[in-house]
C-alpha cells in the first residue's frame, strides 16, 4: 500500500492558550459589527449643528473606516474599497467624482516609484550600493554600525523604506552570523538590527520616495485645497528632522547598546567576498542607475511643470523601452493593494472636506484642546506619532489628514503646512514591531527583545516629536511654511 | 502484608498473577470476551472490576498456576474469589464479565474473519492494519513482544480501509466498543507510521462520530505530530515502555537503536503541547527496571504533561521463567503515578477503560485519594450526553488550534 504524501497545505498548530485563540477568532465579527454599529449610529443621530446631511454621511463612512483601519480587521485596501462603494451610494459625492479622486496623481506617482524601486532591486543595483557602502566604510565595529545606519537611511531617500529593510535584512543577519553574535545579550547585534530598522525609517521621511505617506498626504492636500509640493520642497521641509534624528538615533543606539565586540574582521571578509562575487556592474545595472538618476533630476527640476507622477511613469516607460525589466519581474515587487488603499483614502479625505465633515470634526476635537496654531500642530503631530507606533503609516495619514485640513481652515493655518505635519510624524515608529514592516523584520531576527525596542524607541520618539516641533516653529517659516503663533 | 481490596490493587494482582477459571465458567452459555481476540484458546479475559476498573486477566493454565484468584459463575452473577495459601477466602467480589463480541464470528465482504481485523480491549476497538512490526522485520523485536515479534505477515497484506470500516461499523452497531484505537508497529519512515495510518484515521473520522487514539512510534519530523492531530487523532501514544536507558537497550533493542530514548521524550513533549491535556500517554512497564527508575520516568513524563500509564510485565515464554512482582514495591510507584499527574494538573479523565494498563485515576486508590471531581467528570463522559459533549469539545478545540500556513498569514496580516 502506498504511503500517502503529507498534505500540501502546511499545517500549523496554534499552541497558545485556548482563551487567546478564542478571543482572536471572535474579535473579527465583533470588530466588524462594531464598525457597522458606529456607522449606523453616526448616520442616524440627530443632525449636529454645522454639519450638512452629506457631511453626516461622510462622517459615518469615516467612522466606519476609522474602526476598520485602526484595528486592521479588514485589509487596509479593502476598507478603502468599502469607502469607495459607500461614498456615492450614500450620496456624499457622485460616483464619477469618487472614481476621479481614486485615480489621483499621487496614486500613479506611488505606482511609478514602486516600479522604479523594483527595477533597482531586481537588477541588484540596490544591493551593490549597500554592499559598496559597507565595504568602503565598515572596517571597525563602530564604523560598520554607523555605515549600516546611514546606508539604510540613504537608500530610503530613493526607495520605499520597507523595501530597503527587506533588502538589507539578509546582509545584517549575515553580519551577525559571521561575527557569531549570540542571540541573547549581544549589544552589537541589537545595535545592528536597530540601526537597520531606524535608519530606514528616518531616511524614509526625507523625500517623497521613502514611502507612500508623503504622496498620499500631498494627494489629499491637492484634492481638498488645490495646493501641492514639489519634490525639492518636500525634502527642504523634512531634512532638519532627518538630520536631527540621524544624530540622536545614533546616540541612542550606542548609548543603550555600547559596542561590545573588538573586531569585525569576519564580517569584513564576507562583505568583501559578496562584492567580489557581484563582479563589475552590468550594463543593465548601469542603465537602470542612469534612468533613476535622470528621473530624480527631472523630479527636482521639472516636477512642478510636468507633474511628479508623469515623470515617474516616464521613467517606467523608458525602463520597459530599454527592456531593463519584464512585467512578471515587477509583479512580485509592487504592492498593488496599497495603491487601492491610497486611492480610497484620498477619495474619502476629499469627500470629508468637500462635505464640511472634516471642519466639523476639527471643531469638536482638536480645536477644543488647542488654542493657537502651534498648539494645533503639537497635538496633531503627537497624535500622529503615537498612532503610528501601532498602526500602518498610511492609515494614520488617511485618518488625520482630513481632520488636519479642517483644523487648518478654522485656525487660518496654511493647509500646506498640514501635509508634512501629518505625514512626517506618521513615518516615525520606533517602539513596536507592529509599527512598521522595518521594525517587524528587525524583530523577527530573534536578536531583539521587545524591551530593546520599547525603551530606546520611546526616547527616540520623544526626540522625534521635539525635533518636529522645533523644525515647524523655527525653520518652516524661513522656507515659507508659516504656521503662525 | 494484608492484601488491599481496592479495585486498582485487584487489577494489579490479577494482571500479574492471572486467575483460574472455575468449571462453572466453562459451561456458561455466553463465552466471555478474550483480550486477545477470538483465539480458539483464550489466553486472557477482559473483566470489569468494581468502580468500572477494566482488567485483562491471564487465564492460561501455565501462566496462572498458583494464582490466588478463581472466577466462578453463581447463577446470574460472576464472582471473583481470592484465597490465601491456606485456602481461606480473603475476598469475594462480584465482577462483570464482558461477553464475546458477536462480530468476532462474522466475516468481512472480502471473506476475512472480523476478529483478524480488530479486537476489543476495554472500551476500545484495537486495530492494527499494518500487521508486522518493523522492529521484528529487522530482527530486533522487543523482548516482551506478543504482537509484532511473532508476526510473519508482510505489510503488503495490510487490511484495506473499507474492510476496517466494515468491522468498525459491526463493532459499533452491537455496542462492543466506544473508541477506535489504531496501533502500528515500527515503520522506518519520516512519519513514524502516521502516513500509513492516515487514510484509516481519515476514513473513520468521516464515517463515525467517535474519538480516535493511535499508538505509533515517534516520527523523525515533528511536523508529523502536528499533522497527526490535524488529521483527527484525539489521543496519541509513543510508547517508551521503560525510562532507564540501559533497560531500554536490553529489552527494546529496536526502540533504542532506531529511534532512541531522547527522541521518544522529545516527540512526547511536542505532542503534549499539541494535543489536549491528558491525551498523550506512554506506557511504562513495571518489573523490567527498578521501581526507582519507573518513578523517575513518571516524574519526568508528568513534567512534560505526558500521562504515564503503568502496565505490568507479563513474562512471555521467550523471556524465561516468571518472576513474581512484589506488590509492596509496586504500590508506591502507582501512588506516585497518581500524585505526579495530579500535581501537574494533567486531565486524568481521558485515559479510561484500559484493560492492559493502570491509569493515573485508577492509581488514586494507592495514594488514598478519592479524586472525587476527576472521577465525577470521567463518569459524566460515560453517559451519552457527556460523551457527545466530550467529542464536540475535542472537535471544537481542533478547529481552533489547527491552521494552515496561509490562514495563519492571513490572521496575522502578514
Ligand atoms: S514495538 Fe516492540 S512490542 Fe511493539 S510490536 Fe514492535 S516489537 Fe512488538
Amino acid at each position: 500500500m502506498a504511503v500517502p504524501q503529507p498534505s500540501r497545505a502546511e499545517i500549523l498548530i496554534d499552541t497558545r492558550p485556548l482563551w487567546r485563540i478564542l478571543a482572536e477568532r471572535t474579535y473579527r465579527p465583533i470588530l466588524l459589527s462594531t464598525g457597522l454599529v458606529v456607522y449606523l449610529m453616526v448616520r442616524t443621530m440627530p443632525q449636529p449643528e454645522g454639519l450638512s446631511p452629506a457631511g453626516q454621511n461622510a462622517l459615518a463612512i469615516f467612522a466606519l473606516c476609522l474602526v476598520y483601519w485602526v484595528t486592521s480587521v479588514l485589509p487596509l485596501m479593502v476598507t478603502s474599497l468599502l469607502a469607495i462603494v459607500l461614498l456615492p451610494t450614500t450620496g456624499v459625492i457622485s460616483a464619477k467624482e469618487t472614481y476621479a479622486l481614486f485615480g489621483n496623481e499621487a496614486v500613479f506617482f506611488i505606482l511609478g516609484a514602486f516600479i522604479l524601486a523594483a527595477a533597482l532591486i531586481k537588477c541588484g543595483l540596490s544591493s551593490r550600493i549597500a554592499i559598496t557602502i559597507l565595504r568602503r566604510f565598515g572596517h571597525t565595529p563602530r564604523t560598520l554600525l554607523l555605515s549600516l545606519f546611514l546606508m539604510n537611511a540613504f537608500m530610503s531617500f530613493f526607495m520605499s523604506e520597507h523595501a530597503v529593510a527587506a533588502m538589507t535584512f539578509p546582509i545584517t543577519l549575515e553580519i551577525a552570523r559571521v561575527l557569531r553574535l549570540p542571540r541573547e545579550g549581544s549589544n552589537y547585534a541589537r545595535a545592528l538590527f536597530l540601526a537597520m530598522a531606524w535608519g530606514t525609517q528616518i531616511g524614509g521621511i526625507a523625500t517623497l520616495l521613502g514611502g507612500g505617506r508623503a504622496p498620499l498626504a500631498i494627494g489629499m492636500l491637492r484634492e481638498t485645497s488645490g495646493q501641492s509640493y514639489s519634490f525639492a520642497e518636500w525634502t527642504l521641509a523634512a531634512w532638519p528632522i532627518v538630520a536631527i534624528l540621524l544624530v540622536v538615533g545614533w546616540q541612542v543606539i550606542v548609548r543603550f547598546f555600547p559596542i561590545d565586540i573588538d573586531s569585525v574582521r569576519d564580517a569584513d571578509a564576507v562583505i568583501a567576498q559578496k562584492l567580489l562575487r557581484m563582479g563589475r556592474p552590468s550594463v543593465r545595472e548601469k542603465s537602470i542607475g542612469l534612468v533613476m538618476l535622470a528621473t530624480l533630476v527631472a523630479w527636482i527640476v521639472g516636477g512642478e511643470e510636468f507633474g511628479l507622477a508623469n515623470i515617474a511613469l516616464a521613467g517606467v516607460v523608458v525602463i520597459f523601452l530599454l527592456r531593463l525589466l519584464t512585467w512578471p519581474d515587477l509583479e512580485q515587487y509592487v504592492n498593488w493593494g496599497i495603491l487601492l488603499m491610497y486611492g480610497g483614502a484620498i477619495a474619502l479625505g476629499a469627500a470629508m472636506t468637500r462635505s464640511g465633515a472634516s471642519g466639523w470634526v476639527a471643531s469638536v476635537t482638536v480645536s477644543r484642546w488647542a488654542q493657537t496654531p502651534l498648539q494645533v500642530l503639537a497635538v496633531i503631530s503627537a497624535i500622529g506619532i503615537l498612532l503610528t507606533e501601532a498602526m500602518s503609516h498610511s492609515a494614520v495619514v488617511a485618518l488625520l489628514m482630513p481632520v488636519a485640513i479642517g483644523i487648518a481652515q478654522q485656525f487660518g493655518i496654511d493647509p500646506r503646512v498640514m501635509a508634512p505635519a501629518v505625514a512626517l510624524p506618521a513615518g516615525l515608529a520606533f517602539t513596536l514591531p507592529v509599527g512598521t514592516p522595518g521594525n517587524a523584520i528587525a524583530y523577527s531576527s530573534g536578536y531583539l527583545r521587545l524591551r530593546d525596542m520599547l525603551v530606546p524607541g520611546f526616547v527616540l520618539v520623544a526626540a522625534a516629536w521635539l525635533a518636529f516641533m522645533a523644525t515647524a516653529t523655527w525653520y518652516w517659516p524661513l522656507i515659507g511654511l508659516g504656521v503662525g503663533r | 502484608m494484608r492484601p488491599a481490596t481496592h479495585p486498582a490493587y485487584l487489577k494489579l494482582e490479577l494482571a500479574e498473577r492471572g486467575l483460574v477459571l472455575d468449571p462453572s465458567v466453562r459451561i456458561h452459555s455466553a463465552p466471555f470476551r478474550s483480550s486477545t481476540g477470538a483465539d480458539a484458546v483464550a489466553r486472557s479475559l477482559d473483566l470489569v472490576l468494581p468502580q468500572g476498573v477494566w482488567v485483562s486477566a491471564p487465564v492460561e493454565e501455565r501462566a496462572t498456576a498458583g494464582s490466588p484468584f478463581r472466577l466462578l459463575v453463581d447463577g446470574d452473577r460472576v464472582v471473583l474469589v481470592r484465597r490465601d495459601p491456606d485456602g481461606v477466602e480473603t475476598l469475594r467480589v462480584e465482577v462483570r464479565a464482558v461477553p464475546q463480541p458477536r462480530f468476532y464470528e462474522r466475516h468481512t465482504t472480502r471473506g476475512t474473519p472480523m476478529w483478524r481485523v480488530a479486537a476489543v480491549h476495554g472500551s476500545h476497538l484495537l486495530i492494527n492494519p499494518a500487521g508486522a512490526c518493523g522492529f521484528s522485520l529487522r530482527g530486533t523485536p522487543c523482548r516482551f513482544c506478543v504482537e509484532g515479534a511473532p508476526a510473519t505477515a508482510e505489510r503488503d497484506a495490510a487490511a484495506p480501509v473499507e474492510e476496517v470500516l466494515e468491522v468498525v461499523r459491526a463493532a459499533f452497531d452491537e455496542g462492543a466498543a466506544e473508541f477506535v484505537y489504531f496501533n502500528s508497529g515500527f515503520f522506518d519512515a519520516e512519519d513514524g507510521g502516521m502516513g500509513f495510518l492516515a487514510p484509516y484515521v481519515e476514513a473513520v473520522r468521516r464515517h463515525f462520530d467517535t474519538l480516535i487514539a493511535t499508538q505509533v512510534h515517534p516520527p523523525r519530523d515533528n511536523r508529523w505530530i502536528d499533522r497527526t492531530y490535524a488529521m483527527g487523532v484525539d489521543a496519541l501514544s509513543y510508547n517508551l515502555e521503560m525510562f532507564d536507558e540501559d533497560a531500554l537497550k536490553r529489552h527494546c533493542v529496536g526502540r533504542a537503536r532506531y529511534i532512541g530514548r531522547e527522541r521518544y521524550l522529545e516527540a512526547l513533549a511536542r505532542a503534549a503541547e499539541v494535543f489536549p491535556s491528558g491525551t498523550v500517554w506512554t506506557d511504562l512497564v513495571v518489573g523490567l527496571e527498578p521501581p526507582q527508575s519507573t518513578m523517575r520516568g513518571i516524574d519526568a513524563l508528568a513534567a512534560m504533561a505526558v500521562v504515564p500509564v503503568v502496565s505490568v510485565f507479563r513474562t512471555p515464554e521467550a523471556v524465561g521463567p516468571r518472576a513474581s512482582l512484589d506488590g509492596a514495591e509496586v504500590a508506591p510507584v502507582l501512588a506516585r503515578l497518581y500524585r505526579a499527574v495530579k500535581e501537574r494538573r494533567i486531565n486524568m479523565g481521558w485515559m479510561r477503560d484500559l484493560s492492559l494498563g493502570i491509569t493515573p485515576l485508577e492509581a488514586r486508590h494507592f495514594a488514598g485519594d478519592g479524586a472525587r471531581l476527576a472521577v465525577a467528570v470521567q463518569r459524566l463522559t460515560r453517559f451519552r450526553l457527556g460523551a457527545l459533549a466530550a467529542r464536540s469539545l475535542a472537535r471544537f478545540r481542533r478547529r481552533l488550534r489547527v491552521r494552515t500556513v496561509g490562514e495563519s498569514f492571513d490572521a496575522s496580516h502578514v
